[in-house]
Protein backbone atom coordinates (compact mmCIF):
# COMPACT_ATOMS: atom_id res chain seq x y z
CA UNK A 1 0.00 0.00 0.00
CA UNK A 2 2.78 2.30 1.25
CA UNK A 3 4.93 4.09 -1.68
CA UNK A 4 8.32 5.49 -0.07
CA UNK A 5 9.20 8.67 -1.87
CA UNK A 6 12.11 10.72 -1.29
CA UNK A 7 10.91 14.16 -0.32
CA UNK A 8 13.04 17.20 -0.18
CA UNK A 9 12.06 20.34 1.41
CA UNK A 10 13.87 23.42 1.26
CA UNK A 11 13.24 25.94 4.61
CA UNK A 12 13.88 29.45 2.38
CA UNK A 13 12.38 31.73 5.61
CA UNK A 14 13.81 32.86 8.74
CA UNK A 15 11.88 31.25 11.77
CA UNK A 16 9.49 34.15 13.46
CA UNK A 17 8.38 35.94 11.04
CA UNK A 18 5.65 33.80 9.44
CA UNK A 19 4.28 30.24 9.95
CA UNK A 20 5.94 28.74 7.13
CA UNK A 21 9.23 27.31 8.74
CA UNK A 22 6.85 25.63 11.55
CA UNK A 23 4.52 24.45 8.86
CA UNK A 24 7.49 22.94 7.18
CA UNK A 25 8.90 20.89 10.15
CA UNK A 26 5.37 19.63 10.69
CA UNK A 27 5.38 18.42 7.45
CA UNK A 28 8.60 16.64 7.54
CA UNK A 29 7.79 15.12 10.68
CA UNK A 30 4.36 13.91 9.73
CA UNK A 31 5.90 12.62 6.61
CA UNK A 32 8.71 10.81 8.59
CA UNK A 33 5.80 9.44 10.32
CA UNK A 34 4.31 8.15 7.30
CA UNK A 35 7.69 6.44 6.46
CA UNK A 36 8.67 8.80 3.53
CA UNK A 37 12.45 9.80 3.45
CA UNK A 38 12.56 13.06 3.94
CA UNK A 39 15.71 15.57 3.94
CA UNK A 40 15.79 18.90 4.70
CA UNK A 41 17.75 21.88 3.18
CA UNK A 42 18.23 25.22 4.63
CA UNK A 43 19.13 27.78 2.65
CA UNK A 44 18.87 31.54 2.67
CA UNK A 45 17.60 33.08 5.27
CA UNK A 46 16.42 29.46 6.65
CA UNK A 47 19.52 28.56 8.05
CA UNK A 48 18.42 31.17 10.90
CA UNK A 49 16.16 28.47 11.87
CA UNK A 50 19.15 26.58 12.76
CA UNK A 51 20.45 29.19 15.44
CA UNK A 52 21.61 28.03 18.61
CA UNK A 53 20.04 29.58 21.69
CA UNK A 54 16.68 30.69 20.77
CA UNK A 55 14.47 32.07 23.26
CA UNK A 56 11.45 32.86 22.12
CA UNK A 57 9.24 33.09 25.24
CA UNK A 58 9.87 36.77 24.75
CA UNK A 59 7.69 37.13 21.93
CA UNK A 60 5.44 34.24 23.53
CA UNK A 61 5.91 31.69 20.14
CA UNK A 62 6.93 28.46 20.21
CA UNK A 63 10.70 27.78 20.28
CA UNK A 64 11.30 27.14 16.64
CA UNK A 65 14.83 25.22 17.62
CA UNK A 66 13.47 23.06 19.96
CA UNK A 67 11.26 21.97 17.61
CA UNK A 68 14.27 21.36 15.21
CA UNK A 69 15.85 19.52 17.92
CA UNK A 70 13.21 16.59 17.45
CA UNK A 71 14.25 15.83 14.17
CA UNK A 72 16.97 13.37 14.78
CA UNK A 73 14.05 11.46 17.18
CA UNK A 74 11.45 11.13 14.20
CA UNK A 75 14.47 9.73 11.88
CA UNK A 76 15.16 12.64 9.59
CA UNK A 77 18.97 12.80 9.74
CA UNK A 78 19.57 14.13 5.75
CA UNK A 79 19.36 17.69 7.25
CA UNK A 80 21.65 20.15 5.34
CA UNK A 81 22.37 23.32 4.62
CA UNK A 82 23.59 25.80 1.89
CA UNK A 83 27.45 26.58 2.66
CA UNK A 84 26.73 29.82 0.62
CA UNK A 85 24.08 31.21 2.65
CA UNK A 86 26.11 30.72 6.01
CA UNK A 87 29.03 32.47 4.57
CA UNK A 88 26.88 34.90 3.03
CA UNK A 89 25.35 36.06 6.71
CA UNK A 90 29.20 35.15 8.72
CA UNK A 91 27.77 32.07 10.49
CA UNK A 92 29.63 28.55 10.77
CA UNK A 93 28.59 25.24 11.88
CA UNK A 94 29.35 25.64 15.39
CA UNK A 95 26.39 28.41 15.42
CA UNK A 96 23.76 25.19 14.46
CA UNK A 97 21.77 23.67 16.71
CA UNK A 98 21.76 20.53 14.91
CA UNK A 99 24.21 18.29 12.95
CA UNK A 100 23.63 19.27 9.53
CA UNK A 101 25.79 18.71 6.41
CA UNK A 102 27.41 21.75 4.39
CA UNK A 103 26.35 21.62 1.12
CA UNK A 104 27.49 23.78 -2.47
CA UNK A 105 25.48 24.79 -4.57
CA UNK A 106 26.33 21.98 -7.33
CA UNK A 107 25.29 19.26 -4.62
CA UNK A 108 22.23 21.04 -3.91
CA UNK A 109 21.20 20.96 -7.33
CA UNK A 110 22.23 17.48 -7.29
CA UNK A 111 20.00 17.04 -3.93
CA UNK A 112 16.90 18.87 -6.26
CA UNK A 113 17.30 15.97 -9.36
CA UNK A 114 18.07 12.97 -7.35
CA UNK A 115 14.42 13.28 -5.34
CA UNK A 116 10.90 12.74 -6.08
CA UNK A 117 9.29 15.51 -4.71
CA UNK A 118 10.48 19.15 -3.65
CA UNK A 119 8.25 21.42 -1.22
CA UNK A 120 9.40 24.88 -1.01
CA UNK A 121 9.20 27.28 2.11
CA UNK B 1 14.04 18.83 -15.28
CA UNK B 2 12.33 21.37 -12.76
CA UNK B 3 9.62 23.27 -13.75
CA UNK B 4 9.87 26.07 -11.33
CA UNK B 5 7.32 29.24 -10.56
CA UNK B 6 7.54 32.34 -9.61
CA UNK B 7 4.90 34.52 -8.13
CA UNK B 8 6.59 37.24 -6.60
CA UNK B 9 7.46 40.73 -8.42
CA UNK B 10 11.49 40.80 -8.72
CA UNK B 11 11.16 44.53 -7.33
CA UNK B 12 10.19 43.23 -3.87
CA UNK B 13 11.92 39.66 -3.39
CA UNK B 14 14.52 37.77 -4.64
CA UNK B 15 12.80 34.81 -5.24
CA UNK B 16 13.83 34.92 -9.04
CA UNK B 17 17.54 35.03 -8.01
CA UNK B 18 17.31 32.36 -5.28
CA UNK B 19 16.08 30.42 -7.80
CA UNK B 20 17.99 30.41 -10.45
CA UNK B 21 20.71 29.62 -8.68
CA UNK B 22 19.62 26.49 -8.20
CA UNK B 23 18.53 26.14 -12.16
CA UNK B 24 20.22 23.19 -13.53
CA UNK B 25 20.77 23.18 -17.50
CA UNK B 26 17.20 22.45 -19.11
CA UNK B 27 15.13 23.68 -16.30
CA UNK B 28 11.98 25.70 -16.77
CA UNK B 29 11.33 29.04 -15.34
CA UNK B 30 7.34 29.90 -15.54
CA UNK B 31 6.12 33.36 -14.20
CA UNK B 32 2.75 33.70 -12.46
CA UNK B 33 1.35 36.26 -10.84
CA UNK B 34 3.30 39.23 -10.02
CA UNK B 35 6.41 37.06 -10.92
CA UNK B 36 5.20 38.41 -14.92
CA UNK B 37 7.10 41.88 -13.93
CA UNK B 38 9.68 39.51 -14.18
CA UNK B 39 9.71 39.72 -17.88
CA UNK B 40 9.62 43.17 -19.13
CA UNK B 41 12.76 44.22 -21.31
CA UNK B 42 15.33 46.89 -20.22
CA UNK B 43 15.17 45.45 -16.42
CA UNK B 44 17.70 44.52 -14.57
CA UNK B 45 15.51 41.12 -14.61
CA UNK B 46 15.17 40.99 -18.32
CA UNK B 47 18.90 40.84 -18.51
CA UNK B 48 19.24 37.90 -16.13
CA UNK B 49 16.75 36.00 -18.29
CA UNK B 50 19.27 36.75 -21.07
CA UNK B 51 22.51 35.68 -19.39
CA UNK B 52 20.75 32.54 -18.80
CA UNK B 53 19.81 30.53 -22.10
CA UNK B 54 20.25 27.28 -20.08
CA UNK B 55 17.00 27.94 -18.77
CA UNK B 56 13.91 27.97 -20.56
CA UNK B 57 11.36 30.75 -19.49
CA UNK B 58 8.10 30.73 -19.86
CA UNK B 59 5.40 33.87 -18.86
CA UNK B 60 1.37 32.50 -18.03
CA UNK B 61 -0.17 35.14 -20.35
CA UNK B 62 -3.73 35.85 -18.38
CA UNK B 63 -1.38 37.34 -15.89
CA UNK B 64 0.67 39.44 -18.12
CA UNK B 65 -2.99 40.63 -19.85
CA UNK B 66 -4.58 41.39 -16.17
CA UNK B 67 -1.26 43.58 -15.41
CA UNK B 68 -1.39 45.90 -19.03
CA UNK B 69 2.35 43.81 -19.81
CA UNK B 70 3.22 42.07 -22.70
CA UNK B 71 5.85 39.48 -23.77
CA UNK B 72 9.03 39.51 -26.08
CA UNK B 73 8.23 35.97 -26.79
CA UNK B 74 11.51 35.73 -27.76
CA UNK B 75 13.61 34.90 -24.39
CA UNK B 76 10.02 34.71 -22.81
CA UNK B 77 7.64 32.54 -24.46
CA UNK B 78 4.03 32.95 -23.12
CA UNK B 79 1.73 29.90 -22.17
CA UNK B 80 -2.28 30.00 -21.19
CA UNK B 81 -3.52 27.81 -18.63
CA UNK B 82 -3.34 24.66 -20.52
CA UNK B 83 -0.01 25.36 -21.11
CA UNK B 84 0.63 25.62 -17.55
CA UNK B 85 -0.73 22.34 -17.11
CA UNK B 86 1.28 20.79 -20.26
CA UNK B 87 4.43 22.22 -18.74
CA UNK B 88 3.66 20.97 -15.50
CA UNK B 89 3.38 17.40 -17.07
CA UNK B 90 6.43 17.53 -19.32
CA UNK B 91 8.74 18.28 -16.02
CA UNK B 92 9.13 15.49 -14.02
CA UNK B 93 8.42 18.26 -10.59
CA UNK B 94 7.18 21.35 -10.42
CA UNK B 95 8.96 23.72 -7.63
CA UNK B 96 6.97 26.92 -6.53
CA UNK B 97 8.35 29.91 -5.04
CA UNK B 98 6.88 32.03 -2.96
CA UNK C 1 -0.63 25.33 13.25
CA UNK C 2 -3.36 26.42 16.01
CA UNK C 3 -1.75 26.19 19.77
CA UNK C 4 -3.97 24.42 21.95
CA UNK C 5 -5.00 27.60 23.67
CA UNK C 6 -6.58 28.90 20.37
CA UNK C 7 -8.63 25.77 20.31
CA UNK C 8 -12.70 26.97 21.34
CA UNK C 9 -13.27 25.34 24.62
CA UNK C 10 -16.56 23.30 24.36
CA UNK C 11 -16.49 21.79 27.64
CA UNK C 12 -16.12 23.29 31.42
CA UNK C 13 -15.62 21.38 34.57
CA UNK C 14 -14.83 22.47 37.76
CA UNK C 15 -11.94 20.59 38.93
CA UNK C 16 -10.73 21.66 42.38
CA UNK C 17 -12.48 24.58 42.65
CA UNK C 18 -11.36 26.25 39.48
CA UNK C 19 -12.70 25.97 35.53
CA UNK C 20 -11.27 23.76 33.54
CA UNK C 21 -12.20 24.00 29.90
CA UNK C 22 -12.00 20.91 27.00
CA UNK C 23 -12.21 20.85 23.80
CA UNK C 24 -14.98 18.30 22.10
CA UNK C 25 -12.35 15.31 21.58
CA UNK C 26 -11.48 15.99 25.54
CA UNK C 27 -8.05 17.62 25.34
CA UNK C 28 -7.71 20.43 27.50
CA UNK C 29 -7.64 24.03 26.25
CA UNK C 30 -5.48 25.43 28.23
CA UNK C 31 -2.38 23.21 29.18
CA UNK C 32 -1.66 25.67 31.79
CA UNK C 33 -4.98 23.71 33.45
CA UNK C 34 -2.67 20.24 33.79
CA UNK C 35 -1.99 19.09 37.10
CA UNK C 36 -2.47 15.28 38.23
CA UNK C 37 -5.95 15.84 40.14
CA UNK C 38 -6.98 16.95 36.10
CA UNK C 39 -4.85 13.91 34.79
CA UNK C 40 -6.70 11.27 36.72
CA UNK C 41 -10.28 12.60 35.94
CA UNK C 42 -9.43 12.75 31.66
CA UNK C 43 -8.35 9.17 32.78
CA UNK C 44 -11.40 8.19 34.46
CA UNK C 45 -13.64 9.81 31.49
CA UNK C 46 -11.10 7.40 29.18
CA UNK C 47 -11.35 3.98 31.38
CA UNK C 48 -7.99 4.29 32.40
CA UNK C 49 -6.89 3.43 35.99
CA UNK C 50 -3.50 5.48 36.38
CA UNK C 51 -0.99 3.47 38.24
CA UNK C 52 2.95 4.56 38.55
CA UNK C 53 3.32 2.70 35.50
CA UNK C 54 0.90 5.15 33.63
CA UNK C 55 2.41 8.19 35.69
CA UNK C 56 5.89 7.35 34.11
CA UNK C 57 4.81 7.61 30.34
CA UNK C 58 2.48 10.83 31.38
CA UNK C 59 5.76 12.68 32.79
CA UNK C 60 7.88 11.51 30.54
CA UNK C 61 5.60 13.13 27.73
CA UNK C 62 5.81 16.33 29.79
CA UNK C 63 9.45 16.05 29.55
CA UNK C 64 8.75 15.51 25.79
CA UNK C 65 6.78 18.16 25.22
CA UNK C 66 9.01 20.47 27.48
CA UNK C 67 12.15 19.94 25.45
CA UNK C 68 10.64 19.71 21.92
CA UNK C 69 7.18 21.70 22.24
CA UNK C 70 5.65 18.85 20.72
CA UNK C 71 3.38 16.04 20.92
CA UNK C 72 5.03 13.37 20.41
CA UNK C 73 3.93 10.33 17.33
CA UNK C 74 4.55 7.03 18.29
CA UNK C 75 7.64 5.92 17.06
CA UNK C 76 9.40 9.42 18.16
CA UNK C 77 7.50 8.60 21.35
CA UNK C 78 8.78 5.41 21.54
CA UNK C 79 12.83 5.90 20.63
CA UNK C 80 12.53 8.60 23.39
CA UNK C 81 11.34 6.06 25.97
CA UNK C 82 14.45 3.87 24.86
CA UNK C 83 16.76 7.13 25.52
CA UNK C 84 14.92 7.90 28.82
CA UNK C 85 13.98 4.82 30.63
CA UNK C 86 15.82 1.54 28.74
CA UNK C 87 14.99 -0.57 26.13
CA UNK C 88 12.40 -2.66 27.95
CA UNK C 89 9.60 -0.28 27.94
CA UNK C 90 10.20 0.73 24.76
CA UNK C 91 7.85 -0.46 22.26
CA UNK C 92 4.05 0.16 20.66
CA UNK C 93 2.96 -3.17 22.52
CA UNK C 94 4.07 -1.65 26.02
CA UNK C 95 2.14 1.25 25.52
CA UNK C 96 -0.68 -0.27 24.17
CA UNK C 97 -1.12 -1.86 27.35
CA UNK C 98 -1.07 1.37 29.09
CA UNK C 99 -2.93 3.76 26.78
CA UNK C 100 -5.46 1.39 24.84
CA UNK C 101 -6.06 1.96 21.15
CA UNK C 102 -4.06 4.91 20.33
CA UNK C 103 -1.62 5.72 22.82
CA UNK C 104 0.21 8.66 21.57
CA UNK C 105 -2.81 10.47 21.39
CA UNK C 106 -4.45 9.03 24.42
CA UNK C 107 -1.29 9.35 26.54
CA UNK C 108 -0.75 12.93 25.33
CA UNK C 109 -4.44 13.77 26.32
CA UNK C 110 -4.18 13.20 29.91
CA UNK C 111 -0.92 14.28 30.17
CA UNK C 112 -2.35 17.87 29.20
CA UNK C 113 -0.61 18.15 25.90
CA UNK C 114 -1.88 19.25 22.91
CA UNK C 115 -3.43 16.27 20.10
CA UNK C 116 -0.26 15.12 18.27
CA UNK C 117 -0.27 16.45 14.89
CA UNK C 118 0.70 13.58 13.11
CA UNK C 119 -0.57 10.54 14.17
CA UNK C 120 -3.77 8.91 12.59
Amino acid sequence: MSVQKNLLLICRKAPYGNALPREAIDIALAASAFDQNVSLLFSGDGVWQLLKQQKSDSINSKNHGKVLSALALYGIENIYVDNDSLKQRNLSKDNLLVDTKSVTINEIKALCNNCDTIFNF
Amino acid sequence: MILHTINKSPYSSAIFNDCLRLCSDGDAILFIEDGVYATQQGTDSYQLIEQHPEVNFFALAPDLEARGLTSDQAKVLTVDDNGFVELAVKYQKVQSWY
Amino acid sequence: MPSAKNKQPVNAQIINGKTVNFDKEGFLSDLNDWNPAVANIIAKKENVQLEDTHWEIIHLLRQFYDQFELSPAMRPLVKYIAQQLGKEKASSMYLLTLFPNSPAKLASKIAGLPKPDNCL
